[in-house]
C-alpha cells in the first residue's frame, strides 16, 4: 500500500503540471454548458459519465506508462490503485478505500480541486457535479477487463461531509466482449 | 465601524450592497452612486514616480468625507470596484487597505464560481461571499474598536 | 506578479476534457460554425474568470499596451504552461503572438485520418480565453489562431478594435 502512494507521488511530481484552477474552471464551464443544453439533470449526469469514461481510457495507459505499476485485473487491487496513484497523479489529492469486498468498495475524499469555487444553483438537486470522475473510474477499469458500475453516494456540494463514490463489481470481461460491446 | 461594503461592476451597474449596524437606506445607495465620480477621477491620475508600464495600485484609500462617514474606494485591474463607507473619523489606512484586499479575494472566487455569469455582470447572490464578507466586517470592526 | 497557485492538478486531465469538450460540441451542434462561436464563448468566460484571478496580485493595469504585455509575459506563461516564443506587430492594430511549441494542441499527431483542419478546432477554445482575458481588461480584442504546418507550432493574431495601441 505504501509503495502504491510512493508511486503516485512520484508520478504526479514528474507530470506535467498546470494551476488547477484553469482545469476547474473549464470542467465547470463545460458542466454548466451541458446544464443550458439538457433540461433533465439526469442527462446531464449520464454526459458527465460519458466523457468521463473517454477520458479514464485514456489515462488508465497513462498511468501505466508512468508508474511501471503492473496491470491487474483483479478487481479489490484495482482500489487502492485508483485511490492512491489515480487520484494521486491526475488530480493531485488521494483517496481512501472503505469496506473493501471481491463485490465493492468505496472511495472517500475531501479534498477535490474540480469543486474549488462551486457554489450550486438551487435549482440542481439532483446534480452529481462531479460525475466525472464516475466515468473516469469505469473507463479506466474497462481497459483492464473490469466492468463496474460506479456513482457517487455522498456528495459535499451537497452538503454530505465527505465524498463518497461506490464502485460495484458487475464482470469480468474478455476483450473480445468488450469490443462488441462498444459496437 | 464599516457600516456597508458595496461592488460595483464594470460598467457601474451595482453587484452587491449590504449594510452593517445600520439599515440599508437610499442614502447608502446614493452615497455608493456618488463616490463612483470619485473613484473615477482617482483613476485618471498616476503616481508621480511612476511610469505607463508600473501596474498602479488597486487601494484608492479615501475617497471623501461627509458628516458623518468616510468614504474608501479600491478598484480593480478590470474596473470592479469596491466601495467600503465607515463611520470612523480615524481609520488606520493599512487595515483599510487589508480590508479591501481581502475583499478582492472572495470576490474572485466567488467570480470562479462556474455559475456566476461574469459577463452579464450578474447581481451577486452567493450565499458563501455575503456570509464571508459579513465576518470580514465584523473582524474589521472589531479590530477598530 | 502571477505564478503557480497552491494548487496544481496533472496537465493531462484539462488536455483530456479539452478534447471532449471539443468532440462534445463537434457531434451537438448542427454546424461547425455554431461549434466554433459556442466553444469561443466558453473559453471567453475562462478567460474572463482567469484574468480576474491573475490580475489580483498584479496591479492595476491601465493602458492596452500594458495589457498586452501582461497577457503576453505573466497571462501566457500561466495559462498556457510556458511562455510564447515571439511577439511581433505589422500595423497599430495587428499583433501577432507565435508559440512553437503550444502544449494544448502539441500533442495531436496529424494522420490521414486527422487532419490540421479537424486539429484547428482545438484552437477555439484557447483564442476565447485570451480574448475573455483582453475584454476583462478593458481591450476589445479579436484573437484567431493557425497552425504554423504542425499543430504544435501556432499563430495568433490579434486584432485590436476600438482605438489602436501606439507601438513603441
Amino acid at each position: 500500500m505504501a509503495n502504491f502512494a510512493r508511486s503516485g507521488e512520484m508520478a504526479f511530481l514528474k507530470a506535467d503540471k498546470i494551476n488547477s484552477e484553469i482545469f476547474s474552471l473549464t470542467y465547470g464551464a463545460m458542466v454548466a454548458q451541458i446544464m443550458k443544453d439538457y433540461e433533465d439533470i439526469e442527462e446531464v449526469n449520464r454526459q458527465l459519465d460519458r466523457m468521463g469514461q473517454n477520458i479514464g481510457s485514456r489515462l488508465i495507459d497513462e498511468l501505466f506508462a508512468k508508474t511501471g505499476i503492473p496491470v491487474s485485473s483483479n478487481f479489490m487491487e484495482t482500489a487502492e490503485v485508483i485511490a492512491k496513484v489515480g487520484f494521486k497523479m491526475f488530480l493531485g489529492i488521494t483517496a481512501n478505500v472503505v469496506n473493501p469486498t471481491p463485490q465493492q468498495y468505496s472511495l472517500t475524499f475531501r479534498d477535490n480541486p474540480m469543486v474549488d469555487f462551486v457554489e450550486l444553483p438551487d435549482n440542481c438537486a439532483n446534480l452529481r457535479y462531479c460525475n466525472l470522475l464516475c466515468g473516469v473510474i469505469r473507463g479506466a477499469l474497462e481497459q483492464v477487463q473490469i466492468k463496474v458500475e460506479c456513482h457517487f453516494v455522498r456528495d459535499m456540494l451537497r452538503g454530505d461531509e465527505t465524498n463518497e463514490i461506490q464502485v460495484r463489481f458487475l464482470e469480468q470481461v474478455r476483450e473480445s466482449a468488450l469490443d462488441q460491446s462498444f459496437a | 465601524m464599516i457600516n456597508c461594503v458595496a461592488v460595483v461592476g464594470k460598467s457601474n451597474a451595482p453587484l452587491f450592497l449590504k449594510t452593517y449596524h445600520v439599515p440599508e437606506t437610499l442614502k447608502f445607495h446614493y452615497t455608493v452612486h456618488t463616490s463612483l465620480d470619485v473613484v473615477e477621477e482617482k483613476c485618471t491620475i498616476r503616481a508621480p514616480s511612476s511610469t505607463v508600464s508600473t501596474p498602479q495600485d488597486m487601494y484608492l484609500g479615501l475617497l471623501y468625507p461627509t458628516e458623518e462617514f468616510r468614504i474608501y474606494g479600491y478598484i480593480t485591474a478590470t474596473k470592479t470596484k469596491f466601495i467600503v463607507v465607515t463611520d470612523d473619523v480615524d481609520v488606520r489606512s493599512p487595515l483599510m487597505e487589508q480590508f479591501c484586499k481581502n475583499l478582492h479575494t472572495l470576490y474572485v472566487n466567488m467570480v470562479c464560481n462556474p455559475f456566476y455569469a461574469i459577463e452579464q455582470e450578474q447581481k451577486i447572490e452567493s450565499p458563501v461571499f455575503i456570509r464571508q464578507v459579513e465576518q470580514l466586517v465584523q473582524r474589521f470592526n472589531e479590530g477598530s474598536r | 506578479m502571477i505564478g503557480r497557485s497552491e494548487r496544481m492538478c496533472s496537465a493531462a486531465c484539462l488536455e483530456l476534457m479539452h478534447a471532449e469538450m471539443v468532440s462534445y460540441f463537434l457531434s451537438a451542434r448542427e454546424t461547425r460554425e455554431s461549434a466554433q462561436k459556442e466553444m469561443e464563448r466558453l473559453g471567453f468566460r475562462v478567460g474572463q474568470k482567469l484574468a480576474e484571478r491573475y490580475t489580483k496580485d498584479y496591479g492595476r493595469i491601465t493602458e492596452p499596451m500594458e495589457v498586452l504585455r501582461f497577457i503576453f509575459s505573466d497571462f501566457w506563461p500561466v495559462v498556457f504552461s510556458k511562455p510564447p516564443d515571439s511577439l511581433t506587430t505589422n500595423n497599430n492594430s495587428l499583433y501577432y503572438i507565435e508559440d512553437t511549441d503550444f502544449r494544448w494542441t502539441s500533442k495531436i499527431s496529424v494522420t490521414s485520418r486527422t487532419t490540421l483542419e479537424d486539429a484547428s478546432y482545438f484552437l477555439t477554445f484557447p483564442c476565447g480565453i485570451v480574448k475573455g482575458a483582453f475584454a476583462a481588461l478593458d481591450v476589445d480584442a479579436d484573437v484567431k489562431a493557425d497552425f504554423q504546418e504542425t499543430p504544435s507550432r501556432c499563430l495568433f493574431t490579434i486584432i485590436f478594435k476600438g482605438k489602436a495601441i501606439p507601438t513603441r
